[in-house]
């Protein structure tokens, strides 16, 4: 990394030559600020916090700003855009540049992540009835944050060295089951981790090479918890082996700390002007220590050491370490003015070696050591050959070949027969073809598909033998009309005994839009459905049963912008969403939103939208609320 | 640190030895100059050097001083002699072949370009042009962000969701040729889009990579990893205890990364179908189907609502750093 940095100083000396000023207003900004009334509110409001959390209050709607100050020293231009302040979801980013100098960019976003649904995860529906409608084992409320800062040093047009440091946390807390060995109960979750990268690096462009190195660490560090302190007997509605588990106090503390290196690469080479040879490499060693204590008291059942105890505490230190090697050479030859072919190779290989060393007191007496091991290694390569054949100007058509292989080794489960580890393949040839047709300057036509055959696959669920296919057509009837229309459909079998998978998922789509002066519409609409069937065992009695997936959607969608006399323009439309199928779903969207310029550099903006859903299979998950913005726009 | 430095070691001879950037202008033959594009383009000419690509009008060392409009649209002489449409590259108008040789001759392996050749808007032609406004910068009002056949703007889907910000300019923009992901995220368990606080762009590179459907990857520019842990960093181990799916095949394994009815995007209304679809497995020796995944032990009673999900007990279902099991 040194010997790249002493590279480009010479070059970072440079001096280039300063832009000519603007003769504009150095500051250009705007913001539209508003207040979010909710009315009409009715159904669980922890549906609507998970799927829509938009609350009351005053908001910071967006703002943006534009500074391009008139001597030149030091910037060209600063920029400035946020969104969403005020709500559980906003976001910043301030671009800063000069002209051949630097480019600088930061990111700030907060997400609140709710999440709260029973029929997800409440095991004990079926025993509280209506009360454990309001209960959710696996609930969080957390905020999300991510920062990222860039900055691209522009000394010369050749040599740009970039530098960057990226921050993602979550924090919050939720609910989270407390399993210990034969019963679960639900204690509260503290959630709190981060993870850190910096990375720097160097680019040359070049007119024949181009070329990208990279260098970067990160760290992590997560520091959940959960508790409980009161009596608390569980999900087990059943005694087990005669006696009521319960647990009357607990703690379990995970203190995991990670780091992180990698380095990554890219160049791609024109030799001649027939030929591109591009290639990728990347490394990365991640690591990961754990510091494990849990204690608990209660009435418990300990598997290990097959007997009920009244209290235990758990100690243990774990390691994980995962070297991941990928890389890709990928080659472009172009023949004939009309004929391109690619030629790819991909290969990805990653091992992880974990290690736990755990010693448990039960009852204050303590139990032999126990360790344990584990590993995951996994390797795939793909090679793909495609030719793209220009017939002529208007019709370009391609084919294909694409062969997918690769290996896995994960360890046994613990009980079943057979030797520690339990191995996968992959194997799947498939023929690629299609077209892009342009018929007329303002039609597009395109298709394609692939159609597979493997021998085998990782997972029961995996492509296999499979078929897809894809079309596509956009048509500008004129300047002021134009459609879309798309179709998606994927088929995928496998038809070993046992499995008898039979999956089929299609997509038809259609968008119909007009542009005037005046008034400006887009309608869509999407019919979408999935069907899955395959064949699963039931544990105790061990029968193949068929579990079977079906989700039959409408979707559509409508936005209307209609320009009023001065300079104030409304917009109507929605969306709505409805499924039949193993889990009916109806949302409604529709929307109202009303702009009228006050003055030179003012406007009002007022806003409303309806946002229900329904849920046929439970409906104890449905809601339905008005949302008003009354809001102004300040600034141009 | 070894692989890097070794790699610059062997690329800085050959970085020596390449050519200039750029075009080789020694001769400036038939080149018009930008003063006589401006007579009758004013308005794009404009809003041309206001852009970032407008530097080049002024920036001696990129070679194009006083023939930025040239730069991309190719020697302007004829073109102004004739007052013919044929004499110049026009990049709309062009097929996606020609407009994108135009573009990459500059910009043919920045940062976010790692992987074009393999990605899936190369292949289907989608041409720079179809997405960028050149003549633009970014933001401005003016800009025909959605550039549609003739450069029109109309009533883009995406901005039903809140007032238009930076993110929903880009989902306005994917979307219109992505209809079906557009419908997705009209489900009501998505990513939050449609409240404008993330984009496309945040999981896609839509200038493409090696990774299927152009998925960002962690890092800048390599794809070893998928860029969900962008986000979801505590999902990112590495665990001592792997869930092997997590790890092969990714997070779209279980979750419909766009948008699904089902609580937590899961691709399965009942968790213990999602789970139990891929451990049905029977043991080794009757195991014929060569997949991983071995069936539960027999005392998951399914007929108890503690079993039913099985993420009630199967807490990091992700991958553990204490328990093989995945309990805790």
């Amino acid at each position: 990394m040194k010997f790249c940095f002493l590279a480009v100083v010479p070059l970072l000396a440079q001096n280039p030559e300063p832009a000519q000023p603007p003769a504009e207003n150095p500051l250009r900004m705007w913001s539209d600020i508003g207040y979010r009334f909710l009315a009409g509110q009715h159904g669980s409001l922890n549906a609507y916090r998970s799927v829509v959390n938009l609350g009351e209050g005053p908001k910071l709607l967006q703002f943006q700003s534009v500074y391009k100050p008139p001597s030149r020293q030091i910037l060209d231009e600063l920029k400035i855009h946020g969104a969403n302040w005020g709500d559980p979801l906003n976001t910043l980013q301030v671009n800063a540049e000069k002209n051949s100098v630097y480019r600088a960019l930061f990111q700030y976003r907060n997400l609140a992540y709710f999440n709260a649904l029973p029929s997800f995860a409440s095991p004990q529906l079926a025993r509280l009835g209506p009360e454990a409608f309001t209960t959710n084992q696996r609930s969080m409320d957390t905020r999300q944050r991510f920062l990222n800062f860039d900055l691209d040093l522009l000394p010369g047009k050749r040599w740009q060295p970039f530098f960057g440091i990226a921050h993602n946390s979550g924090r919050g807390h939720g609910v989270s089951p407390i399993v210990l060995d034969e019963n679960s109960y639900p204690g509260a979750n503290r959630i709190d981790f981060g993870y850190t990268v910096f990375r720097g690096g160097l680019r040359y462009e070049g007119g024949l090479v181009h070329a990208h190195l990279e260098q970067g660490g990160a760290t992590f560090a997560d520091a959940s918890s959960l508790l409980n302190t009161t009596r608390n007997t569980g999900n087990r509605d059943l005694p087990y082996l005669g006696r009521t588990l319960s647990l009357d106090d607990t703690s379990r503390l995970y203190d995991v700390t990670g780091s992180h290196i990698y380095s990554s690469g890219d160049l791609t080479l024109t030799p001649a002007n027939w030929i591109d040879i591009s290639t990728e490499f990347y490394f990365s060693q991640p690591r990961s220590k754990v510091r494990f204590n849990e204690s608990a008291r209660g009435s418990l059942f300990w598997l290990d050491a097959l007997r009920f105890v009244n209290g235990q505490q758990s100690l243990a230190t774990g390691y994980a370490n995962q070297p991941r090697v990928s890389g890709a050479v990928t080659l472009e030859v172009r023949p004939h003015r009309r004929l391109r072919i690619i030629d790819s190779i991909q290969t990805e290989r990653t091992h992880n070696a974990g290690s736990l060393a755990l010693s448990v007191n039960l009852d204050g007496r303590a139990q032999r050591p126990l360790n344990f091991t584990d590993r995951l290694i996994w390797h795939q390569h793909e090679q793909r050959l495609q030719a793209f054949h220009e017939v002529h100007n208007k019709l370009t058509i391609f084919g294909g070949h694409r062969y997918l292989w690769g290996d896995a080794q994960v360890r046994r489960a613990e009980l079943a027969p057979g030797g520690p580890l339990e191995q996968g393949y992959l194997n799947r040839h498939s023929a690629i073809g299609g077209f892009i047709y342009r018929p007329l300057t303002k039609l597009i036509l395109n298709g394609e598909t692939e159609v597979g055959r493997g021998g085998q696959t990782y997972f029961r669920t995996s492509l296999r033998n499979f078929e897809q296919v894809r079309l596509r057509a956009r048509y500008q009837l004129s300047e002021r009309w134009q459609f879309n229309a798309r179709f998606h459909r994927l088929d995928n079998r496998n038809p070993t005994p046992g499995v008898n998978l039979n999956f089929a998922s299609q997509q038809s789509n259609l968008t119909w839009q007009y542009t005037s002066k005046k008034l400006a519409w887009m309608a869509d609409y999407t019919r979408a459905t999935i069907r899955s069937d395959i064949g699963m065992v039931v544990p105790i009695y061990y029968d193949i049963e068929r579990s079977l997936y079906r989700d039959n959607a409408h979707v559509g969608s409508l936005a209307v912008d209609l320009n009023l006399p001065r300079k104030s323009s409304v917009m109507l439309g929605g969306t709505f969403f409805r499924s039949a199928g193993s889990r009916p779903s109806r949302m409604y969207q529709p929307l109202a939103r009303l702009r009228v310029p006050v003055g030179a550099a003012s406007g009002l903006l007022v806003e409303w939208r309806h946002v229900s859903l329904g849920q046929a299979l439970y409906s104890y998950e449905a809601f339905g609320v008005q949302q008003f913005i009354f809001g102004l726009r300040i600034g141009k | 640190m070894r692989f890097g430095v070794l790699l610059c070691l062997f690329l800085w001879p050959v970085c020596l030895l390449a050519g200039p950037p750029g075009k080789q202008r020694g001769e400036k033959e038939g080149y018009a100059g930008s003063e006589a594009c401006l007579v009758c383009h004013e308005d794009l000419g404009k809003a041309f050097l206001k852009s970032r690509h407008g530097s080049l009008e002024n920036d001696a060392s990129r070679g194009w001083k006083g023939q930025s409009c040239e730069s991309c649209h190719g020697p302007g002489a004829k073109h102004g002699e004739a007052a013919e449409a044929k004499f110049i590259l026009n990049h709309v108008k062009a097929s996606p072949r020609e407009a994108d040789a135009s573009c990459l001759t500059c910009h043919k392996n920045q940062s976010t370009h790692a992987g074009r050749i393999s990605g899936s808007h190369a292949k289907v032609l989608v041409s720079c042009v179809s997405c960028h406004s050149v003549h633009h910068s970014v933001g401005d009002p003016a800009a025909p962000l959605f550039r549609g056949f003739g450069g029109n703007r109309p009533a883009g889907l995406a901005r039903l969701g809140l007032p238009v910000s930076r993110e929903s300019r880009v989902n306005e923009l994917c979307s219109s040729c992505h209809m079906g992901a557009w419908a997705d995220f009209q489900r009501p368990h998505t990513h939050s889009l449609a409240q404008g606080a993330m984009s496309c762009v945040d999981c896609h590179n839509p200038h493409g990579t090696s990774r299927p459907f152009g998925l960002n990857s962690t890092a800048r520019t390599t794809n070893a990893e998928p860029g969900c842990f962008k986000c979801h960093a505590d999902k990112r181990g590495p665990f001592a205890f792997e869930h092997a799916p997590v790890r092969i095949e990714g997070c779209s394994a279980c979750h419909e990364s766009h948008g699904s009815a089902n609580p937590r995007m899961l691709n399965r209304a009942e968790v213990s179908n999602l789970c139990l679809e891929c451990h049905s497995n029977t043991p080794a020796v009757t195991n014929r189907t060569g997949t991983l995944g071995t069936v539960a032990t027999g005392f998951h009673d399914l007929r108890l609502p503690l079993y039913r999900n099985c993420t009630s007990c199967h807490v990091k279902v992700h991958g553990s750093h204490i328990n093989r099991d995945l309990l805790r």
